[in-house]
C-alpha cells in the first residue's frame, strides 16, 4: 500500500489497523475527527446506506467527499453533526470521534455538538428574519455573551464571509431579500459566528451561478486557516481546486481516501479511476 | 356539424347552464340581501338597542355581543388550535394517535353546528345553571378549533425541512426551532386560517341558541345571556313586525359584509406581510 492512501476498506480487512497506520504516516496535520466502522441505516429494515466506513478528518484541512448520486456522501456528512437524529427512524452504528469523544454515544448533548460542528446546506437556508437576527440566532441560543460581544462576533463573521460591505447598511433588512450567493455567504457567516471546530458543507455551490461559486470557493480556502471543513461536492474540478483530502464513495462504501492530488492523479482503485476519468457505469 | 361537435357543444352548454344557475341563485340572494338590508340600515342600527315588539330600535347590543362572543371564542380556540396543529405536524409519520386525531378533527369540522350547541348546553349551560356568554363563546371556540388545527398543521408541514435542519444545525433545541423559525415561516398561513375561522363562526346561529341565548339589554357580562346578531336575526326575521323584519335584514347585511371583509383580509394578508418585509 502506498503511503498516504487507504484503499478500499473491506470489512474483513480490519480497518482499525489500517487507519492507525494511515494516521501515523501523516504526521503533519493533526486529527480532528475520526470515523471508525461507521454504518448508517435510514430504516431499521433497510440495507445500510453507509457500510463500515473508517476515515480521518484532519484539522485545518478541507476534506472533499465525491462520488455518484446516492453513494452516501450527504448521508456521511449528516452523521458528523448527528442532524439525522431529527428523524426517528434513522440510526448510525460505529464510532465518530471528535476531540477523543465518541459523538455517537447515547448521552451526547446534540445542541452542543451542533454548535461545534456547523453545517451549510445545498440550498441557502436564510431564516425568515433580518440579516442581523440570522447571525445572532445561534449565539443568543447558546447564551453567555453580552450584546457587545455578540455585535463584535457578528461583524467578524460577516467580514470573514466577505459579506460585510454588501450588508453593513441594511443589517435590519429581511434576509430573504439577498441574492442566492449572498444568502449562502450569510449561512456561512451564521455558522462561523458560533466559532465551530468543524464546518460541514453539503454541495454549497450547486444552487449558485459561477461567480457566486467562485466567491464561496475562495471563502472556503480562506476558512481553512481557522476551521476544519468537510465538503460534499458533485463537481470534481471543485474538489481539486479547494480540497486537501478527498474521499471517493460508491454505494455506501468509502472506496478510496487520500490527498486530493493523489486521488485525482494516481488513484489506486479502478472504480475511482473510472469515476474521475468520467467513464463510469 | 358532426356528432362530436354536437356532443362538445351540448356538454359545454350544460356546464355553462349549471354555472349560470348557481351564480344566478347566489346573485339573487345577494340582491335581496343588499336591497332589503340597505332599506333597514341607518345610524340607529348601531346606536340603539334591540326594540320591543312593534317599536323601533337598533342592533347595538347584538353587534357588541356578537363581537365579544366571536372574539372570546377565537381567543379560546387559537392557542389550543395552534398547539394541537403543531403537535400533529411534528408527530411521527407513522403515529396512530396523530392519524386518529386528524380523523376526529375532520369529523369535527363537518359536524353540524347545532350538535356543538347541544354539547355545550349539556356540559356547561346545564351544569352552571344558566345561559351565558361564556357558554356561547365556548361553543364558537369548538367550531373554530378544527379549522385552526388543520390550517396550522398544513402550514407547518409546508415549512421546508432544510429550514428546520439549519436551525437545529446551529444548536437550537426543537422548541426554539418551532417557535422561532417554523411559526415565523408559517405565520401568514396560520393567521389566514384563524381569520377564516372567524368568518365561519361569526354567522353561526344554532350553537348560540342553546348557549348564549339572546338578550334585549346592553350587557358586557359574559356570565349572563348575551345579545348576538345571528339569534336576533333569527327571531326578528320570523316576527310579524315590519320594524323587526327590517332590522333582521340590516343585521344579515352586516354579518355578510363582515365575513366578506374578513375573507378579503385572509386572502390579502400573506401578500401584505410579504410586501411589508421587502420594503423594510
Amino acid at each position: 500500500m502506498e503511503a498516504n492512501t487507504v484503499t478500499a476498506l473491506k470489512p474483513d480487512m480490519q480497518p482499525d489497523v489500517q487507519i492507525v497506520a494511515q494516521i501515523k504516516e501523516v504526521e503533519t496535520p493533526s486529527l480532528c475527527m475520526k470515523l471508525e466502522d461507521l454504518s448508517f441505516y435510514y430504516n431499521r429494515s433497510d440495507a445500510p446506506a453507509l457500510k463500515n466506513i473508517t476515515m480521518p478528518i484532519y484539522n485545518n484541512r478541507v476534506t472533499a467527499l465525491i462520488g455518484p448520486s446516492g453513494c452516501g456522501k450527504s448521508t456521511l456528512l449528516r452523521t458528523l453533526n448527528r442532524i439525522y437524529n431529527l428523524y426517528g427512524s434513522q440510526r448510525a452504528e460505529g464510532q465518530i470521534f471528535l476531540d477523543d469523544e465518541n459523538i455517537l454515544s447515547a448521552g451526547r448533548d446534540l445542541n452542543d455538538l451542533r454548535s461545534k460542528v456547523g453545517m451549510v446546506f445545498q440550498k441557502p437556508t436564510p431564516f425568515p428574519m433580518s440579516i442581523l437576527d440570522n447571525l445572532t440566532f445561534g449565539l443568543k441560543i447558546r447564551g453567555g455573551m453580552n450584546s457587545y460581544q455578540i455585535e463584535k462576533r457578528t461583524r467578524e463573521a460577516l467580514i470573514k464571509a466577505h459579506l460585510w460591505n454588501e450588508v453593513k447598511d441594511k443589517l435590519h433588512a429581511d434576509a430573504m431579500g439577498l441574492s442566492g450567493g449572498q444568502q449562502q455567504r450569510l449561512c456561512i457567516a451564521r455558522t462561523i459566528a458560533l466559532k465551530p471546530e468543524v464546518i460541514l458543507m453539503d454541495e454549497p455551490t450547486s444552487a449558485l451561478d459561477p461567480l457566486a461559486t467562485a466567491a464561496i470557493e475562495k471563502l472556503i480556502t480562506e476558512l481553512r486557516e481557522d476551521y476544519t471543513i468537510v465538503i460534499v461536492t458533485h463537481n470534481m474540478q471543485q474538489a481539486t481546486r479547494i480540497s486537501d483530502y478527498t474521499g471517493f464513495m460508491y454505494l455506501g462504501d468509502l472506496v478510496e481516501f487520500g490527498p486530493t492530488e493523489k486521488i485525482f492523479e494516481r488513484p489506486e482503485n479502478k472504480r475511482t479511476r473510472d469515476y474521475i476519468q468520467g467513464d463510469f457505469g | 356539424m358532426n356528432l362530436r361537435k354536437i356532443k362538445n357543444f351540448l356538454f359545454i352548454g350544460f356546464c355553462m347552464g349549471a354555472s349560470a344557475l348557481g351564480l344566478g341563485v347566489l346573485a339573487s340572494i345577494l340582491y335581496s340581501l343588499v336591497s332589503n338590508g340597505i332599506a333597514g340600515m341607518g345610524w340607529h342600527v348601531f346606536t340603539e338597542l334591540t326594540p320591543g315588539p312593534g317599536s323601533f330600535g337598533g342592533l347595538k347590543n347584538a353587534i357588541i355581543g356578537s363581537l365579544m362572543l366571536t372574539a372570546t371564542g377565537i381567543v379560546i380556540a387559537t392557542p389550543v388550535g395552534i398547539l394541537a396543529g403543531t403537535w400533529l405536524s411534528e408527530a411521527d409519520k407513522n403515529s396512530r394517535i396523530a392519524d386518529a386525531l386528524r380523523f376526529l378533527n375532520g369529523m369535527l369540522m363537518s359536524a353540524p353546528s347545532i350538535l356543538v350547541g347541544m354539547f355545550v348546553y349539556a356540559t356547561v349551560v346545564v351544569t352552571t345553571g344558566g345561559y351565558s356568554g361564556w357558554a356561547g363563546a365556548l361553543a364558537l371556540a369548538i367550531l373554530a378549533l378544527p379549522t385552526i388545527i388543520s390550517a396550522t398543521e398544513e402550514m407547518l408541514r409546508l415549512v421546508p425541512p432544510t429550514l428546520k435542519e439549519a436551525g437545529s444545525g446551529l444548536g437550537a433545541p426543537r422548541w426554539i426551532v418551532i417557535t422561532r423559525l417554523s411559526y415565523r415561516a408559517a405565520g401568514p398561513g396560520i393567521i389566514t386560517g384563524i381569520l377564516l375561522s372567524v368568518a365561519r363562526i361569526s354567522g353561526e346561529t344554532a350553537p348560540l341558541l342553546f348557549t348564549a341565548l339572546n338578550s334585549n339589554f346592553m350587557t358586557t357580562d359574559m356570565g349572563a345571556p348575551m345579545a348576538n346578531l345571528p339569534v336576533t336575526i333569527y327571531q326578528y326575521a320570523m316576527s310579524p313586525f315590519q320594524s323587526w323584519n327590517e332590522l333582521a335584514w340590516a343585521g344579515a347585511l352586516l354579518i355578510t359584509t363582515f365575513i366578506l371583509v374578513i375573507n378579503i383580509l385572509a386572502k390579502a394578508l400573506p401578500a401584505l406581510i410579504k410586501a411589508r418585509k421587502v420594503r423594510a
